[in-house]
């Protein structure tokens, strides 16, 4: 699982579940990967992101370093960051271990980087 | 849309010669093209059935850029005379302007003429005949059979009908060749070589198509919420786009399911959704797949997605999932699931199909972005369609709707959305769709129930001659009595495993003589899985006609099983001949007698197995 897809989920359609965002990583096979360089689509997909959960993510998984804690201005133009983005969203990925909502720690595994979001029965 | 108003500057005109299949998709996908690209073009001749297409474009930058995603397009020719008769045809060449000819003719290029002919073979000594009348052409340069930088082509229409080709030919051109389409794609990803394939994977064609449809480009983001093998995204990450897929069912994410392809026992380790983005270098597109429940879906309420491209479930091969508790006993396939209490694989219950679809249109419309599409595929039953049975929301509007017939009864619609502005709360999608596998399983378990009337009507979708045996069809029968529909040839077949499905769908009235009647296919065709037969008898409305193995293609049993993998039907041959077996709306299976001959892994003796079609 990417942190771009990370991201992107939340646990809020859960019974009693207010906010449900982010999920908590809890990560136990990491792995990185070599993805070619896509500036338009990074560029395009910084706005639907969510940066602090961004942020959060990345400190889940030992990648804090490379994020500053908010997204500044004219970012489009800062290569660097881009680059960097590009890595941490999209390079590295969690292999295995789990995402757990905020509010009911309910834990959703990951494994072969495919996270499981089915509910039980008696969830729904 | 394209431009219907007349291009205000100085235009070409383009011949577009058209692959002879998917009819009603040829005018959309280039219509999505064209208004993709910002090509405006004007149409010319838009013949309903013809495989041709006339349309005036700026430039041949255009017409190469409108091509470079066009499946359904085989060639483009720069038009330079077209008529009804040989006469017509030259007069017409001899109007083009001479200033538009000459350069490419000039004594530094090389050229060569090709003369073909569509539907009817020409002897060469016809042909050069025909080049020979061009020899009026300002022809400078040196001609070059191999190479050429010029290529004429001098084609030669005679009609869809076998029948009438003793006449002339129907229609004449002559054009100069600018650039083929796409076509060559889908070799490049059939499905015969695809690392991970499943009973639901999407013809390549298809796919490409579909992202066409969705006008994916580079930099978009693409999902699917019914993954699956990952086949339609394949496609559209060939096309530039980003994907995310996910499904309700782990197995297939996980690549754990029963292999589909006959010679294969187990699954691979290398076998993934990501196996197949890296098989074809588009590792890159690939983002993530994730198990999850559509009518329960965890993504965040932003709009990201630039185009959902999906084929849902029909209610007929896949059985719907969605997690509740249902009083009922587990299926088999429940209990394999629950490996461990870590993994708790919740027990489903079914829901109905137009849950299935509310609940992508409702994604849809939270989802997409401004100007986004959504693509799916929806399960038809012809004689009760109209429009209304197309899934709707107020913020959706319906851009492309087309029909693949499957079979008499039934087909499947690709549909296009477009998303024209954010919901308001509360505004949710309205859906009425016909669950095709209740409408026949329903029909047919209740027979016994069922009034002499309703009973009799019931016969005509389950036809049967003299014996009882099922047949397909009963020509004549269906309302629609249209022409015959186009082939897909197939090549000669061997194999061991004689599960001979065939999707066959015609509507000809009559059949004088099978070996010139062409057949189309709606859905599956072969995955690696052949049958050699040297005679193939075919019987059809009580008569008893020979049909060359060429005109047919072997589908694999796969496609024939309800539920999710090939193999609920018993592979044996041959099929039970009187009971009439429920399968899946893509395929049909045929009544026939082979004669066996040789080849190895092959049972001697001569098989019947039957048709049977809903």
């Amino acid at each position: 699982m990417k942190l771009m897809t990370h991201n992107m989920l939340t646990s809020k359609g859960m019974k009693n579940v207010k906010e449900g965002f982010p999920l908590k990583i809890q990560a136990e096979e990491m792995r990185n990967v070599d993805i070619d360089y896509d500036r338009d689509f990074i560029t395009r997909m910084i706005p639907k992101l969510d940066w602090k959960a961004l942020v959060f993510a990345a400190q889940c998984v030992g990648h804090k370093e490379d994020l500053p804690d908010t997204l500044p201005e004219g970012y489009e133009n800062d290569n660097e960051l881009l680059k960097r983005l590009h890595h941490v969203l999209l390079e590295v990925e969690v292999v295995s271990g789990c995402l757990e909502c905020p509010e009911t720690q309910r834990k959703f595994p990951i494994s072969n980087g495919i996270p499981n979001m089915l509910l039980n029965e008696d969830e729904v | 849309m394209t431009a219907l108003s007349p291009l205000r500057q100085p235009a070409k005109r383009y011949l577009l010669w058209c692959a002879n299949e998917h009819i009603e998709f040829r005018i959309p996908e280039i219509n999505a093209i064209s208004s993709m690209f910002n090509i405006p073009l004007m149409w010319i001749d838009k013949p309903k059935e013809d495989p041709y297409l006339i349309v005036e474009m700026r430039n041949e930058g255009d017409a190469r850029r409108l091509m470079s995603r066009c499946m359904l397009v085989r060639s483009c020719f720069e038009l330079w005379g077209q008529g009804n008769t040989e006469e017509e045809l030259h007069s017409s060449i001899k109007l083009f302007p001479l200033d538009m000819m000459k350069p490419h003719l000039a004594p530094e290029k090389t050229f060569r003429v090709r003369v073909e002919s569509f539907n009817k073979t020409l002897k060469n000594a016809e042909k050069l005949k025909k080049i020979e009348s061009l020899s009026y052409l300002p022809f400078e340069g040196k001609v070059d059979l191999k190479h050429a930088s010029t290529c004429l082509h001098l084609l030669e229409y005679y009609g869809l009908h076998p029948n009438e080709t003793h006449r002339g030919p129907y229609k004449l051109f002559l054009g100069r060749w600018v650039v083929d389409g796409q076509r060559e794609l889908i070799s490049k990803f059939s499905l015969k070589s695809r690392t991970y394939i499943g009973s639901t994977s999407m013809d390549a064609q298809l796919s490409f198509i579909m992202a066409n449809f969705a006008q994916v480009q580079p930099g978009s983001t693409i999902v699917d919420p019914f993954v699956g093998t990952g086949s339609v995204l394949v496609a559209a990450a060939q096309f530039g786009g980003h994907a995310w897929g996910w499904d309700i069912d782990y197995l297939t994410l996980h690549a754990r399911t029963k292999p589909t392809r006959h010679s294969q026992k187990e699954r691979t380790a290398g076998e993934s959704i990501l196996s197949n983005f890296e098989q074809y270098g588009l590792k890159h597109k690939y983002l993530d797949v994730v198990v999850m429940d559509n009518a329960r879906p965890f993504w965040r309420d932003v709009p990201y997605v630039d185009a959902i491209i999906t084929d849902p479930p029909y209610g007929i091969r896949e059985a719907m999932e969605r997690v509740g508790t249902v009083k009922g006993p587990k299926t088999a396939e429940d209990t394999i699931k629950q490996q461990s209490s870590s993994h708790h694989f919740p027990s489903k219950m079914n829901y109905n199909l137009s849950d299935v679809y509310c609940d992508l249109i409702n994604f849809a419309a939270r989802h997409l972005v401004v100007g986004g599409r959504l693509v799916f595929w929806l399960p038809v039953f012809r004689e009760d369609y109209d429009e209304n049975h197309i899934p709707s929301h107020p913020c959706l509007r319906i851009v492309f709707n087309c029909e693949q017939v499957l079979t008499v009864h039934a087909s499947r619609r690709l549909i296009t959305l477009v998303k024209t502005r954010h919901p308001q709360e509360g505004e949710v999608g309205k859906c009425q769709v016909t669950d095709l596998n209740a409408k026949f399983r329903d029909k047919f378990f209740q027979a016994a129930s069922l009034t002499k009337e309703e009973r009799a009507s019931l016969k005509s979708m389950f036809p049967r001659d003299k014996r009882g045996q099922g047949l397909a069809y009963r020509l004549g029968e269906s309302k629609n009595k249209t022409k015959v529909l186009k082939m897909e040839a197939a090549s000669e077949c061997s194999s061991g495993q004689h599960n001979m499905l065939l999707d066959i769908c015609s509507k000809l009235p009559h059949l004088a003589n099978l070996s010139l009647v062409k057949f189309t296919f709606g859905g599956r065709v072969a995955m690696d899985h052949r049958v050699y037969t040297r005679q193939f008898e075919f019987k059809l409305g009580g008569r008893t006609v020979n049909a060359a193995p060429r005109h047919f293609v072997c589908a694999t049993l796969c496609s024939a099983s309800v539920g999710t993998n090939s193999g609920d039907l018993s592979p044996t041959w041959p099929l039970p001949g009187k009971k009439v077996v429920p399968v899946g709306v893509r395929t049909m299976v045929v009544a026939a007698r082979t004669k066996v001959g040789k080849g190895k892994e092959w049972k001697s003796g001569s098989y019947s197995p039957y048709i049977t079609s809903y």
